[in-house]
């Protein structure tokens, strides 16, 4: 049953997550977390490749109530209002969509969050592509965030990397990235936004899984270092599988 | 033997091949041979000692002598930008272009400024490439007459692994179809009306007579053409268009070459079967059209 698709029920609402959250403190370690995932769990992936026709190749990536959607555009000549590069140029924009939260957002245009999560997601992209071979052109990349529960940048980066092999630009490897949280001595794997908020601090790695060289690692908060290298590994391992699933679905689309 | 890889898988670690299109080497870790990877997700294919990868869809990467059809994105001092579908908008230089009258001079300050009377933007032109430049930047020319701007027709767009490199990319279909394709490498397709044969036959009579036979051959041709924009086109005629149009997306939907007998065949099997030109889409009507691939 991998990659196949069944809407899930929504996400608990905010009063039960209080109750939630108290009642995983009294208990000191719990076997299961919050929707029944042991720690090292990935939740459930769903990969569609192609969903937006005009664009050269798009990506649609779930994890549980994370969705994103991503669009690649291009290879096209260098736009005249950024500064001339003989080497290819990777443009990478990352948004939410205004109800892609709980609260709806009323901000308009780019917050400064999505601007940071934009150039990370360039970064562990950068790596990847073969920009050598794009002289003097550009490629675009847009990600909307349709819904996010926790791992939205990880989440990106996979998405983004499925797209640009769907638009069959020339990648050294695929991308595909992981968070865990730690939070009460655990590490969790691909954390939901409530383990996040709960959690002391977090990590996020992201690999090309066939030379396991990492192109993007961010820690945030306070954690032993103990801790973050145990995080660090379960990432590692939880990029392994996101890997196995994104080569699956992309050797199902060429088949066809 | 033919097999699918995605980016960063090993095809192969032995020794001895050649890096095609679609793969780069890395040397291994451990001192031994360097492995062949794969940086698209397509089909392996090889050549003897070369292995290259070809992706499903791709873009537009020319070869010279190609007949292209592109829209032009941008007129500027002496060239045209051309969309082709590659990674950068192709050159069209205005000294690679035929003056009215078929006239052979030095391009002049004066060309320069009625540029848009040649081309202006969003017009949809038939090209060759003429050079590719180290860079893979495409640079056409348009000096031959069968070459300029298209009017008066249909563009469809197709995979361009669809398009083989054939003797002729401008084709008339026979008279009961009467309808001319233009055959893009990079995968666009014109279609529209062919000439009337009393068009043709009329004029060419007046040409021979005349002294100067290049010069007057391009004005007649000209002129033909502006009479092809200018009369309107009748519903039987938009009928055939459409009829193959949905011909080709027909064999566009079964992945099959698209070729002038292919064409015919699929629309051939249109009319035979009754079926309106508007119908030929539909699902039943596809499945009965597809052309069979054992034959």
């Amino acid at each position: 049953m991998l990659n196949c698709y069944t809407p899930r029920r929504a996400p608990p609402a905010a009063v039960a997550v209080e109750e939630q959250t108290s009642a995983d403190s009294s208990r000191k370690r719990p076997e299961h977390r919050g929707d029944g995932r042991k720690a090292s769990e990935l939740r459930r992936v769903y990969l569609d490749l192609g969903v937006v026709s005009q664009a050269s190749g798009s990506a649609y990536l779930e994890l549980d109530h994370t969705k994103v959607i991503c669009a690649v555009y291009g290879p096209h000549a260098q736009s005249m209002d950024t500064a001339f590069s003989e080497e290819g140029q990777l443009k990478c924009d990352l948004r939410m969509a205004p109800f892609a939260q709980p609260k709806r957002s009323e901000v308009r245009g780019q917050t400064d969050e999505e601007r940071e999560l934009s150039a990370t997601l360039q970064q562990a992209l950068e790596a990847s592509v073969r920009l050598d071979l794009l002289t003097k052109t550009a490629v675009d990349v847009y990600v909307t965030v349709l819904a996010a529960d926790g791992g939205v940048l990880g989440a990106a980066i996979t998405c983004a990397s499925l797209a640009l092999a769907n638009a069959s630009i020339e990648l050294f490897d695929l991308v595909a990235a992981c968070t865990a949280a730690c939070a009460d001595g655990q590490v969790l794997l691909d954390p939901t936004a409530q383990e996040e908020a709960a959690a002391g601090g977090s990590v996020l790695v992201a690999v090309m899984p066939s030379s396991r060289e990492v192109t993007q690692w961010r820690q945030r908060g306070r954690l032993p270092s103990a801790q973050a290298a145990a995080a660090v590994e379960l990432c590692m391992d939880g990029c392994a599988g996101v890997a196995t699933m994104m080569r699956a679905r992309l050797l199902a689309q060429v088949d066809k | 033997m033919s097999s699918i890889v995605v980016p960063g898988q090993v095809i192969t670690a032995e020794g001895g091949f050649l890096r095609g299109h679609g793969t780069y080497i890395q040397e291994s870790e451990d001192g031994g041979e360097p492995q062949l990877i794969a940086c698209v997700a397509g089909v392996v294919e090889r050549v003897n000692k070369l292995i290259s990868v070809r992706p499903v869809k791709s873009r537009y990467i020319g070869e010279v002598g190609d007949l292209v059809v592109g829209r032009v994105t941008e007129v500027g001092g002496k060239r045209w930008k051309v969309d082709v579908g590659g990674h950068q908008d192709a050159i069209l230089m205005l000294s690679s272009v035929n003056l009215p009258g078929g006239a052979q001079r030095k391009r002049t300050y004066e060309d320069q400024l009625q540029m848009r009377t040649f081309f202006k933007e969003n017009d949809l032109i038939s090209a060759e490439v003429q050079q590719i430049q180290q860079d893979g930047s495409i640079v056409l020319h348009t000096r031959s007459l069968k070459y300029g701007k298209l009017e008066n027709g249909q563009l469809l767009r197709v995979p361009q692994v669809l398009v083989k490199r054939l003797k002729q990319h401008f084709i008339t279909l026979a008279p009961p179809i009467g309808v001319d394709v233009v055959l893009g490498t990079n995968g666009r397709v014109w279609i529209t009306r062919a000439m009337p044969a009393e068009w043709t036959g009329g004029t060419s009579e007046g040409a021979d007579m005349d002294t100067n036979v290049l010069t007057s051959k391009a004005e007649t041709l000209m002129q033909l053409r502006r009479l092809h924009a200018e009369t309107p086109i009748l519903r039987d005629e938009r009928e055939r268009i459409c009829r193959v149009r949905n011909a080709v997306v027909t064999l566009q939907h079964a992945f099959a070459l698209i070729t002038p007998d292919a064409i015919a065949a699929v629309y051939a099997r249109s009319v035979e079967a009754g079926m309106a030109a508007k119908d030929m889409l539909q699902a039943e009507a596809l499945a009965s059209l597809m052309p069979q691939l054992d034959n």
